[in-house]
């Protein structure tokens, strides 16, 4: 019962950002129909799974919203603006129907009928011809005319309906038609209601059909594809029909009213505001979706994560094996253990294969975001997204989703600017910023660009002199003044919005990325604009690194942070005030950090191996006892069960069993600065 | 272990006010700890150190692909540190949803205690010492001190010690 829950709610996430994004690809577009089609698929198959599940309100909502699409899908009419914006309030509303369904059940919301009314009204309000786009009526306006007016007038006393319902022949708990009948009471008034029995032969009586249908007079404020959805309500096959009383040209000869179903004694002729039932469209609409998921499995987040924390553990197990090879072994063993090792290797490769998604699955939100953001400020951004099929491990997906968040607020905030300056400056009044993503030199590159106004370096230096880092007399190169944005307390917003004035700051958004092994850069150019660049490995669970031995310790420092080694002897070393340290490799000076005086054992004799690291473009070198060679590590968490260590990422676990600690590069650096800097000021 | 847990289980629904204690000895004193935050018992192997940590750390050591420190009773509690012996176990405990392990010279029994013959702590022992303790029975002819894992793994005062 509760994998059916989540089943439902899995499918029910992915359908209602499926109808954000094609509501965000139709927008402004061209009408395609396949697109329209796919929304009113998705509106479709919500409904039937919702009333699968009893979820009644969901079911009547979405219902109601298939009614509005097909509309559109009928007319291939343009997306207005305020017919997104209203759809996409539509989508909100789903969501939260959708949560407060998980935590409350089968409750309604307060919004629902009122945006399904707001939203019959612009399409039927949307298909009168306007002056500006169609100055001569065209020959078949009527339905619309006869339409908008009483939906006026509804919204004092109500319409009055004349109600043919025939419920589907076979009944059930949901649908109940007194039931559904007595609900209605609460919509409007029933009179002259009228029962027609057509009770079959005595030996064809079955136990759950309803033979007879109802036809009455309904007063109502709501719009009729609401009190259809009230009756149609989880039951294919049920016939209804609404007709306007008191419109003018309704009579039943021309069956142009509101709503009409598409039943053998009303032939749908006019297609205008036509709402097919949806017992037609039932078995073959959602087909495309059926297709393609045809070749696919869900399988839970978690299974795969159990999956890759036992390949982790074989990885481990595999690497215990391979180091007593040296040792007498025959040779079936041997080469037994050799093949194995292979086969780990493609296991490994594989289950990461399964955690690797498509980062479209983290740039999707990103379109709704900035258009709201952007509505907010008064902007116009347009969003190009490149690269959204490079694939990325699940988890460095879900942890970069809140940096990225903030860098494209900030961008819009403080980046791009209103279309007034912005004309002014001679630039387009539409703003761009391009998120993209690509794979290159075994990482992962996420880029946000962006054409706004860019840094302005002398506020930075100004906010950096008021907040005391620097004096008057400091000129920081550029790089240093980008570095100032990412410390914290930080913040050259003149006005802090509520957007992204909201105490977190860049600095957050760099130990973000550096907590998943990444790193962020910055560039910018004034009145062009700014360039982030996040770069990321492709997984956080298995790495590869460098062993390092000092004494008697192993430590292991990432691959991707390693650029050359030299002898020690061979470098030429100095000495700032006898404390600071520098290597110079090849004219260039290195701070150098003893890694026994870092780990806090007493220094040995001056010889050993100086390995360059680097880091956010900031390199070290770290000198060592001696390089024990490159392996692949499974990256553990020290603070799960202990605390954080300061300059150590993790811990893994070593082929002979043991734990050997993990070098946290960045945080060295940083803390090899800070000791320089505080040096520099005592200084 | 499975067999230690099974039997906690059954007394605690049959005598509501004993409990079981996991009982060592370090020096000449005779110790126990609550069976329950107990999940199991492993003979010592060295564990990593972890530079900056204060010298109780022993350091960090594998459990079935978990890290977690290892905790030296005796210098945790000022006494001098003893070699590792063939005896000299480690004792894996869970204290606030953390798995830490505790190493001790050795273990010798595990021991029902009737929460009324509890008695607090007589002040005998330094303030510093003294958290570490949460009571005194007297058991035939010996004497169990009773302590408090939380205060020995106190991990809010480590993680600021590390950092």
């Amino acid at each position: 019962m509760d994998s059916l829950f989540q089943l439902f709610y899995d499918e029910a996430n992915e359908m209602v950002e499926g109808m954000e994004q094609v509501l965000l690809a139709l927008e402004g577009g061209e009408p395609d129909p396949e697109t329209v089609n796919a929304l009113f698929r998705y509106a479709h198959s919500f409904k039937g799974n919702s009333a699968a599940m009893g979820f009644t309100h969901l079911s009547k909502f979405t219902h109601g919203l298939e009614s509005a699409m097909e509309v559109l899908r009928k007319e291939q009419r343009p997306l207005t603006p305020e017919m997104a914006t209203l759809l996409l309030q539509a989508v909100d509303v789903i969501r939260t129907l959708l949560e407060r369904t998980r935590t409350e059940g089968d409750v309604g919301d307060p919004n629902c009928d009122t945006l399904l009314a707001q939203i019959n009204a612009v399409l039927n309000g949307g298909a009168v011809p306007t002056p500006a786009t169609n100055p001569t009526p065209t020959p078949q306006p009527e339905p619309q005319v006869t339409v908008a007016p009483s939906s006026e007038e509804s919204v004092g006393a109500g319409t009055r309906y004349r109600v043919f319902y025939q419920p589907a022949p076979k009944l059930s708990q949901e649908h109940d038609p007194l039931q559904l009948l007595k609900e209605l009471t609460e919509y409007g008034q029933i009179s002259e209601c009228r029962f027609r029995a057509q009770t079959p032969p005595i030996d064809q009586l079955s136990v759950d059909a309803c033979y007879g249908n109802w036809e009455f007079t309904l007063q109502t404020e709501f719009e009729p594809a609401i009190i259809r959805a009230i009756l149609e309500l989880s039951a294919e096959g049920a016939e209804v029909r609404i007709e306007p009383l008191e419109a003018p040209a309704t009579a039943s000869a021309s069956p142009i009213p509101v709503e009409t179903a598409p039943t053998p004694e009303a032939p749908t002729t006019s297609a205008v505001a036509t709402v097919q039932a949806s017992s037609g469209e039932t078995p073959t609409a959602p087909t495309q979706n059926a297709r393609s998921e045809a070749q696919s499995v869900r399988v839970s987040t978690e299974k795969i994560d159990a999956l890759m924390n036992l390949v982790s553990e074989i990885v481990i197990a595999q690497s215990m094996l391979s180091s007593v090879q040296n040792e007498t072994l025959d040779e079936r063993t041997h080469s037994a253990i050799t093949q194995m090792e292979r086969h780990v290797r493609e296991l490994h490769e594989r289950v990461m294969a399964i955690r690797m998604l498509p980062v479209s699955y983290l740039f999707n939100r990103f379109p709704r975001m900035v258009r709201d953001t952007a509505n907010k400020l008064g902007k116009r951004v347009n969003l190009v997204i490149e690269g959204e099929e490079t694939e990325l491990d699940r988890t460095l997906l879900e942890a970069l989703a809140d940096p990225l968040t903030h860098i494209i607020r900030n961008a819009i905030d403080h980046g791009i600017e209103t279309p007034e300056d912005r004309r002014a400056k001679g630039k387009p009044e539409t703003g761009t910023i391009l998120l993209s993503a690509y794979q290159a030199e075994g990482r992962i590159y996420i880029e946000v660009r962006d054409d706004g106004k860019g840094i302005d370096t002398e506020r930075v230096r100004q906010k950096a002199i008021q907040l005391g880092w620097i004096t008057e007399n400091d000129h920081p190169t550029q790089e240093q003044l980008y570095d100032f944005i990412f410390q914290p307390g930080f913040s050259t917003a003149q006005q802090v919005s509520d957007l992204s004035g909201r105490g977190v700051g860049m600095d957050v958004v760099r130990r973000n990325v550096e907590s998943l092994g990444g790193m962020i850069s910055i560039q910018s150019e004034k009145g062009q604009g700014t360039r982030l660049l996040l770069r990321v490995p492709l997984t956080l669970a298995i790495m590869d690194g460098l062993g390092l031995k000092v004494a008697d310790e192993h430590y292991i420092v990432p691959l991707t942070t390693v650029i050359e080694a030299f002898q020690a002897e061979s470098l030429q070393r100095n000495a700032l005030f006898d404390r600071h340290e520098m290597v110079n490799v090849r004219g260039e000076f290195i701070p150098l950090v003893r890694l026994r005086q870092f780990i806090g054992l007493p220094p040995n004799d001056e010889s050993g191996l100086v390995i360059v690291l680097e880091q956010d473009g900031q390199q070290i070198a770290l000198l060592v006892d001696a390089i024990v060679g490159q392996q692949q590590v499974v990256l553990k968490s020290l603070e799960e069960n202990f605390v954080r260590v300061p300059g150590f990422a993790g811990a893994t676990i070593l082929g002979d069993g043991r734990v050997a600690l993990i070098l946290d590069v960045g945080d060295i650096i940083r803390r090899t600065h800070a000791n320089n800097e505080r040096f520099a000021t005592v200084a | 272990m499975q067999t230690l847990e099974t039997t906690t289980t059954e007394s605690t629904i049959q005598e509501q006010n004993t409990n079981k204690y996991l009982v060592f000895q370090i020096g000449g004193e005779t110790y126990g700890v609550p069976l329950l935050q107990v999940q199991e018992i492993r003979t010592y192997t060295p564990a990593t150190r972890v530079p900056n940590a204060p010298d109780y750390v022993l350091g960090v050591m594998n459990l079935r692909g978990n890290i977690i420190a290892v905790i030296d009773a005796r210098t945790r509690f000022g006494l001098p540190p003893v070699p590792d012996e063939q005896e000299t176990v480690v004792v894996v405990a869970q204290v606030q949803g953390k798995i830490f392990g505790l190493r001790l010279d050795s273990v010798s029994d595990v021991m029902d205690i009737p929460e009324d013959s509890i008695q607090p702590t007589p002040p005998i022992a330094s303030e510093a010492t003294q958290k570490f303790l949460s009571g005194v029975v007297q058991s035939d002819e010996r004497v169990v001190i009773l302590l408090n894992l939380d205060e020995i793994f106190d991990i809010q005062a480590l993680s600021q010690m590390v950092a």
